[in-house]
């Protein structure tokens, strides 16, 4: 399997297509959804029976199946599994979260795999989500930044109950986990802090893989200088176009297979049509005018010629063979052309030449732990992720490092 | 608060006491360690240490027991006692300023500080000064040092015969590869136009026999005949292989003049995977992760490691809250 972390290029299911494969039954709600109240079958429930229904929920929670995640704004969740059988009520003003329920029934509710959010408005119009179910009072502050990053989740009961405490406070970064400490004086300032730090810390355990996944790549053999450029640096001259075809020539000649397909040209202004394409990692200090922007034939991916949104959240643009694929992590040596000059290094892949390994529960799991199981007094929580990754080169000639300075 | 993802284990020095390294599962904030063998013994020695992050690297507390009265002193002992390592970080290292690069790939330079032989140094902007031949063509290669004077020079003994650059302005960075993943481009100096065909690298290249490997040659460094062929390693040194093939009648192979820089170097890119035994060379996959964090104690009569036959037992946590003032 080909990963390429969070430049998104296969990890990511479709939300829409997630909906329509994994809620076959229960999407048909969508047509009569004024109707909703004919098709209740898990009502709103009290919290008396909401607790039960974590018991059920518990109970049944070892098997690995689909399951549709409710999160009133109000009040804690509830969960269904979707299946051909059940029903789903569909709540209008609620928001909810699909995935894969997995493991851990002893901590009520557990949700991994997360492939996507929807809410519903008054008019039973649904309306996608970004992801990002822990704290949803406050999800548009900056779900729409970690709608950008896969991730699975485990959730407690208890981080809601820690959300609506005050007096939470991030105290300091602790290895890969946060700590947050309780106070006692009742300070006002509750929610923000801790938003702060998953924030934080899911964009940092994505930056932590992209770091891996580029040492990876790194360890390649084949290194490409840029010589045909014309800003008289050594050993590499700013990106051009002649040293971007010598790489897409080379990795062609070792019968390297392209990632993605052409996007053949639409009648719409300022486009233009894409080509078959490699993918290129490299550093968003060459995204300006400096970097790609100056090389001949770029095209950025706003000018692509599909409707549809068919370039990737992290790609910048194309130029000939190559799409590319931004990051703030991606290879960059300080004073690597000499003093003050910066070197960067972007790996040209083609396809299945590299390959992570997504061990399947293990990768990046964004735990909370919290302050009850640390210690008698319940002073601190602790926030941090964890995964197992593995990467290999699968074969050193499908993948050509280009290095290059600025212009 | 107490402290949580704790280790703790003992070890026993050997005839011969080494320093001792400790893996963790992940990086620890604290360790002391107690040297067993001199807390039973009557005669004094080091018996307790202690070391925490934020104290200065060189620093740790020591309890040392008086001989036979079981009296301990507290000192603040000065020493690398422990050295905290994660040997997946990569440091970058400073631009050292270089004043000449000889023919015999001597480089002169003021600064060989944290330089050893066997590591791997770029040079950059090797710009002549005056009517000096300058050497651009040497630049972003990864040069393994093969000797040092201190503070004079050092030597990249596997550079191959350029004219003497004169005098320049250059510098030279040492390179740090991680640990997590191999192998690394490995640039040839040299093939030789014969029977069979001998390839020379700028470092030691970590080759096999049996090693399938492809032969990248760009058109400036001539020999075109042999690019893009696949070769199978015979014999190995250090840093040259024997392949399989022949290049007698080829162009010969020239290591890029001056003038022609900036341009791409030949190189070994591997083909496949060991063919005798998996990860026993550096182009083979990495599979194996070999990378570790963890600690290293150092040995010494009153260090944490102790010396010959000691019985050392130690433990090492991570706080919840690290709050250095």
């Amino acid at each position: 399997m080909i990963k390429l972390s969070h430049f998104l290029l296969t990890l990511i299911t479709n939300f829409s297509k997630f909906l329509r494969d994994s809620l076959s039954t229960s999407f048909s709600l969508v047509k009569g959804f004024s109707k909703f109240k004919h098709y209740l079958c898990l009502p709103f429930l009290t919290n008396e029976k909401r607790k039960k229904c974590f018991a059920k929920y518990s109970y049944v929670s070892l098997a690995n199946k689909p399951f549709i995640f409710h999160f009133p704004i109000w009040m804690s969740f509830t969960s269904s599994f979707i299946n051909k059988t059940s029903k789903i009520i569909l709540q209008p003003l609620n928001q909810y979260f699909v995935g894969i329920n997995n493991k851990y029934p002893m901590s009520m509710v557990t949700i991994t795999n997360i492939k996507g959010a929807f809410t519903i408005d008054n008019t039973g119009k649904i309306s996608k989500l970004s992801i990002c179910p822990h704290i949803e009072s406050r999800i548009k502050l900056f779900s729409l930044r970690l709608s950008n990053y896969t991730m699975d989740l485990i959730l407690f009961k208890a981080w809601l109950q820690r959300l609506t405490e005050r007096g939470c406070t991030l105290m300091r970064a602790v290895c890969d986990s946060l700590v947050l400490r309780e106070t006692v004086r009742g300070s006002r300032n509750d929610c923000p802090l801790i938003e702060d730090s998953i924030s934080y810390k899911v964009i940092d355990s994505r930056k932590t893989e992209d770091e891996l996944v580029k040492k990876c790549l790194l360890s390649s053999a084949t290194t490409i200088f840029c010589t045909n450029g014309g800003n008289g640096r050594f050993p590499a001259t700013e990106l051009n176009r002649i040293d971007i075809d010598e790489v897409t020539t080379l990795l062609l000649g070792n019968n390297g297979m392209m990632i993605s397909e052409g996007m053949p040209g639409a009648d719409m202004f300022a486009t233009a049509p894409v080509r078959d394409a490699y993918f290129a990692f490299a550093h968003t200090d060459l995204c300006g005018s400096r970097g790609l922007g100056q090389v001949e034939g770029f095209l950025s991916k706003n000018a692509y010629p599909s409707s549809k949104n068919e370039s990737k959240y992290s790609e910048w643009g194309t130029v000939a063979n190559a799409r590319f694929l931004v990051s703030s992590v991606a290879a960059k040596e300080i004073n690597g052309a000499g003093v003050g000059v910066d070197m960067y290094t972007i790996p040209f892949v083609a396809q299945e030449s590299y390959a992570s390994v997504k061990l399947a529960g293990y990768a990046s799991q964004f735990v909370y732990r919290p302050a009850h199981l640390n210690g008698a007094l319940a002073l601190f929580s602790t926030l941090g992720f964890k995964m197992r990754h593995a990467s290999a080169i699968l074969n050193d000639q499908w993948v050509a490092l280009l290095k290059c300075t600025l212009a | 608060m107490e402290n949580y993802n704790g280790y703790c284990g003992s070890f026993t020095q050997g005839a011969t006491a080494t320093d001792k390294f400790l893996t963790m599962r992940s990086d620890i904030d604290w360790i002391e360690v107690w040297n067993e063998t001199n807390q039973t013994a009557a005669a004094a020695g080091a018996i307790h240490f202690y070391f925490q992050r934020g104290m200065a690297s060189t620093d740790f507390y020591l309890d040392s027991k008086k001989a036979a009265t079981f009296e301990t002193l507290a000192t603040k002992e000065t020493t690398t006692g422990f050295i905290l390592t994660d040997t997946s970080i990569v440091t970058a290292f400073a631009p050292i300023a270089i004043t000449n690069v000889s023919a015999a790939g001597v480089v002169l330079t003021a600064n060989t500080a944290g330089l050893s032989v066997g590591d791997l140094v770029r040079l950059y902007t090797i710009v002549p000064v005056g009517a000096a031949v300058g050497g651009h063509q040497l630049e972003g290669i990864d040069w393994q040092v093969t000797a040092i004077n201190p503070g004079v020079s050092f030597t990249v003994g596997y550079l191959p015969a350029i004219v003497d650059t004169g005098v320049i302005t250059g510098i030279y960075k040492k390179i740090q590869y991680s640990d997590l993943y191999l192998p690394h481009t490995v640039v040839i100096t040299a093939i030789t136009a014969a029977n069979p065909a001998v390839v020379s690298c700028s470092r030691d290249h970590g080759l096999t026999v049996g090693q399938k490997v492809r032969i990248m040659v760009p058109d400036v460094c001539g020999m075109r005949e042999i690019n893009n062929k696949a070769v199978t390693i015979t014999a190995v040194t250090a840093n040259t292989f024997t392949t399989d093939i022949s290049s007698v009648g080829f162009t010969a192979f020239v290591f890029p003049a001056t003038a022609a820089a900036p341009c791409n170097q030949a190189m070994v890119v591997p083909f496949g995977e060991a063919a005798e035994a998996v990860y026993v060379n550096s182009f083979d996959d990495a599979k194996t992760n070999v990378s570790a964090i963890g600690v290293t104690l150092k040995t010494g009569a009153a260090l944490p490691a102790g010396i010959a036959n000691d019985v050392i037992r130690w433990r090492a946590g991570k706080s919840a809250v690290v709050d250095n003032q």
